[in-house]
């Protein structure tokens, strides 16, 4: 006599048999004793609330993206402050912040979507969303201006005419001549 | 009991300090070195016990007098000072306490023997009886032939006798008890002078004591030789070779063998012991002072500080003093010349070009810079006038003659040429006391049938009656130039002007008592600026000396002036080519042609500034590439050499309440201060007794290292150190502690090969969350 797997063996390989079990959907069974059966008439004052609320969610999102956009803009004074303190010596720890300064408002920009995303999928308020946004990126235009101000003060932009002198070159006077003076 | 560790710790670290010398003393007496001369002695006594010669002579073309205390048992001078007048005679006073001059105005002066203080008499009391004709005095002294003799004074027979060495000229000094005791000094050929202590009856020796060379009082002309090193020729000679293949391949395989084989001979040398021959390669294995010493040598010659200073004396003699060792006379030859003019190098090569005052010349050659090099050719010019000065043009082997009486000056070779003339037009300018002319030669650069060439006038500056040029200084044709412009707080530049064919001169009026500085183009002999001391408000004194110098983009004049208060005075006047920041007028693409006038005219800054000392003399250090900042070598009226960095005298100073925020910021700004002070750590001589005459020079020469300049003062005495104006930057201190460094590297490496192991373990538990 051949030997017989189990059913479970046989069921455990059967990509049809977990299809095909029958699942008892938890709404059917019976409210556990001291649990109250829901009422029909809920669900209908639940959807007027609903639209009721729907006003006041696009309100929120509209004063959360104005959160977040107005949020580098309380950073701006303290910024300018510590830029203004740590002077303009060529020191590594200004000039670290100084970098942070420029580098951070970039990374910022480019993850713009992320930092809004709570508010993002709502199509009422896209607009507000989106003027949000601009703010969002002047105040970190404003961040990285103070940065640059900042590695300028230092002399680290070359953008000044000493900065290119080294290339410049000389002028030759005497080409094909030789004066000699004793 | 507490504070004895305390004390122990502070002592302790105290002594630390102590040991570690000042930046500036650690070189001081070390690398600087002097030869003190007497020079041609006139006169020599003695003290009471002949324990001190005290020498007198010629000094400063013998309008004044050397007063010279010299040690007689080694001949070292103890002390000298000049007197400012001639001298004719000499009497050590009847007490012998004091000693008189006579003076050529038939003055009588007295001085302590002993000290030479002046000693302050109404008269002389005593018959002046002179002390200097020791031998025609003594009637028991005689000379005959080569002998000299000393006689019984009762008896008149020889006591003693002794021959002359060879060379022999006279006796300057000669002193005799007539029993037993002699004490001899004698004038060789060549300023040679030996002294001699002699008892009669103990020893037959007649050795001097001591000798005395004074030849090199009178140094005509110099000139310096790098000693070459020679420790990279093998290298050199092998890529020279690798260039000449057409392979790469096979001189990659060439570089590899030699290499290969270099360092199989540096094994076999030492042993096949690979520490031997780590030691060998990082020289470790110096440890007697012999092989230090030698050591030291080696690394001066890597750096370019060996170098040979030839010097031509009044008496034909040449000699190469070694400036690495203190000095001391690397080899000396003979001339044949009389009234040597000018001692030269010929081209690039070992070949030394010695011209007399006639024409004549001589060229000696070596096979190595430390050999004495031997007569190679000589000659003579055609026409033979007396030479007032003869300037070489450049590198080349060409001179500039220009005469005493005056006559048209020439272009000449002194036989051989390596270095022909730049092929350009060629335009020379010279001055003399009352004159600047220009001339040209154009391009016709060859020496003709008269092998000479003979410039044509171009222009001319003569000055009137009354006036005369007392300092002249001319922009080196090709400087070196560091950077174009002076960056300024604001990060903006300040272009420097650079037009070469400058010069400037000082021009004084003797009647009435101005002074004017100029500032000329030397190709067309345009006047581009002018600055005037007028008498009543400067009143420059014109009987102390007036120097002018020219260096990058600026030139500084020294002068003495009463008004408003007696003060040396240090004025510096820079060019600009526009005093408006970042604006350039000269352009890098264009090409100009300096014949037809300079387009840009060149704005101009200008400072003066006191100095506490009369300048004597002064010169700009010289570097290698010209980076280091350029100094002032000031040779001061008493003596000193010092040197003032020009950032500090520097025209654009200002007052502090004119500096905005911006002009702070520059690097090295300061405020305008009149009065420069003399930094006792800039003081190059020391407490050194430096005797200088009128003629003499000094000299910055560059070395290897960028930082450092060898300077020289060459005249009575000769005088060499080394400075670095900008600091040692391109060396390590000695008392670098190389040892410890490679100790912690060597610990840290130790530390962490043995903490791996551990490291490794703990993060594999951390990640198995093993507790220990």
């Amino acid at each position: 006599m051949a030997l017989q797997p189990h059913d479970w063996a046989i069921n455990l390989v059967d990509p049809t048999y977990a299809k095909s079990m029958k699942i008892e959907s938890s709404n059917t069974l019976p409210v556990p004793p001291g649990f109250e059966e829901m009422d029909s008439n809920t669900t209908r004052v639940n959807k007027a609330s609903k639209v009721l609320n729907s006003r006041n969610i696009d309100k929120l999102q509209a004063q959360k993206a104005w959160q977040i956009a107005t949020q580098p803009l309380k950073s701006i004074p303290m910024n300018f402050f510590m830029s203004y303190m740590s002077g303009s010596s060529l020191q590594i720890i200004p000039i670290m912040t100084a970098l942070m300064l420029l580098s951070g408002p970039i990374k910022s920009m480019f993850s713009i979507r992320e930092a809004f995303r709570p508010v993002l999928d709502n199509r009422e308020t896209i607009g507000t969303v989106r003027s949000a946004m601009v703010v969002y990126i002047m105040a970190q235009g404003i961040l990285m201006y103070i940065g640059i101000r900042k590695l300028n003060e230092m002399g680290l932009i070359p953008n000044s005419r000493s900065d290119w002198l080294a290339w410049e070159r000389h002028a030759n006077y005497n080409e094909n001549l030789r004066s000699f003076t004793f | 009991m507490l504070l004895h560790p305390i004390a122990t710790l502070v002592f302790g670290l105290v002594s630390q300090f102590v040991l570690t010398n000042a930046v500036f003393s650690d070189e001081a007496y070390k690398v600087d070195w002097q030869l003190q001369n007497i020079g041609k002695y006139k006169c020599i006594i003695s003290n009471n016990d002949t324990s001190k010669l005290i020498v007198f002579s010629d000094f400063n073309d013998e309008e004044e007098t050397l007063v010279s205390y010299v040690n007689s048992q080694d001949g070292n001078i103890m002390s000298r000072f000049v007197l400012p007048y001639k001298i004719l005679d000499v009497m050590r006073s009847s007490d012998k306490e004091a000693f008189v001059v006579r003076t050529e105005k038939n003055e009588f002066e007295t001085f302590d023997l002993n000290l030479g203080f002046p000693v302050t008499t109404s008269r002389l009391e005593e018959v002046f009886i002179s002390s200097c004709n020791c031998v025609q005095q003594n009637e028991n002294v005689k000379i005959e032939g080569n002998t000299l003799g000393i006689l019984d004074v009762k008896t008149k027979l020889p006591l003693f006798q002794m021959p002359l060495p060879e060379g022999f000229q006279e006796v300057v000094f000669l002193e005799t008890d007539n029993v037993n005791s002699l004490k001899l000094s004698i004038a060789l050929t060549g300023l040679r002078y030996s002294y001699y202590e002699i008892k009669f009856n103990i020893s037959d020796t007649q050795e001097p004591e001591w000798e005395r060379d004074e030849s090199l009082a009178d140094v005509v002309d110099y000139v310096i030789i790098d000693i070459k090193d020679h420790s990279m020729d093998e290298i050199e000679r092998e890529m020279s070779v690798e260039e000449t293949m057409d392979n790469v391949l096979d001189a990659y395989m060439f570089r590899v063998t030699t290499d290969w084989n270099r360092l199989r001979d540096l094994l076999r040398r030492n042993k096949y012991n690979p520490g031997k021959a780590l030691m060998e390669v990082f020289n470790i294995r110096k440890n007697d002072d012999s092989e230090k010493i030698e050591l030291a040598r080696t690394q001066n010659l890597n750096f370019g500080l060996s170098k040979l200073l030839i010097v031509a004396t009044r008496n034909s003699k040449i000699n190469a003093i070694d400036l690495d060792n203190r000095g001391q006379t690397a080899w000396s030859i003979d001339s044949n010349l009389q009234d040597i003019l000018s001692v030269e190098l010929i081209g690039k090569t070992n070949k030394l070009l010695i011209i007399s005052k006639m024409g004549d010349f001589e060229i000696y050659e070596s096979t190595s810079e430390l050999l004495s090099p031997t007569l190679n050719s000589k000659g003579s010019l055609i026409t033979r006038r007396e030479i007032a000065a003869a300037h070489r043009l450049d590198d080349s082997d060409y001179f500039y003659l220009e005469f005493a009486d005056g006559s048209e000056k020439e272009i000449v070779s002194f036989g051989s040429v390596e270095q022909k003339l730049p092929n350009a037009d060629i335009y020379i300018t010279d001055h003399d006391e009352k004159a600047i002319s220009g001339h040209t030669i154009g391009k016709n650069n060859e020496l003709g049938e008269a092998s000479k060439i003979t410039p044509q006038k171009t222009w001319k500056i003569t000055l009137k009656s009354n006036e005369r040029i007392v300092a002249f200084a001319a922009r080196n044709s090709e400087p070196q130039v560091g950077s174009l412009g002076t960056i300024l707080g604001s990060r903006e530049v300040l272009y420097k002007y650079f037009y070469p064919n400058l010069a400037s001169y000082v021009v004084i009026n003797e009647d009435t008592g101005d002074m004017v500085v100029n500032l000329i183009d030397t190709i067309t002999g345009e006047l581009l600026y002018t600055q005037k001391h007028k008498h009543e408000k400067d009143g420059v004194d014109f009987d102390l000396p007036i120097n002018i110098l020219f260096g990058e983009h600026w030139f500084i004049y020294s002068y003495f002036s009463v008004k408003p208060v007696p003060e040396q005075k240090l004025t510096v006047v820079e060019l600009y080519e526009s005093l408006e920041p970042n604006e350039r007028k000269s352009d890098a693409s264009a090409s100009y042609n300096p014949i037809n006038g300079i387009f840009n005219k060149p704005e101009i800054l200008t400072k003066s500034y006191i100095f506490p000392e009369v300048i004597k003399h002064m010169i700009l250090s010289n570097t290698k590439y010209d980076i280091t900042t350029r100094s002032l070598i000031v040779e001061l009226q008493n003596g000193q050499i010092t040197y003032i960095p020009k950032v500090v005298l520097n025209a654009r100073r200002k007052n502090e309440s004119e500096m905005t925020a911006d002009d702070k910021k520059e690097f090295m700004a300061s405020q305008y201060i009149p009065t420069v002070r003399i930094n006792d750590h800039f003081v190059i001589t020391h407490y050194r007794d430096l005797i200088t005459n009128t003629k003499s020079k000094m000299i910055s020469v560059p070395t290897n290292l960028e930082s450092t300049s060898i300077v020289c003062q060459i005249g009575h005495d000769i005088f060499c150190t080394r400075i670095t104006p900008s600091g040692p930057f391109d060396f390590m201190s000695p008392s670098f502690e190389k040892g410890k460094l490679i100790g912690t590297i060597i610990a840290m490496v130790i530390i962490c090969y043995f903490l791996r192991p551990s490291v490794a373990s703990k993060k594999l538990k951390s990640i198995w969350l093993v507790r220990e």
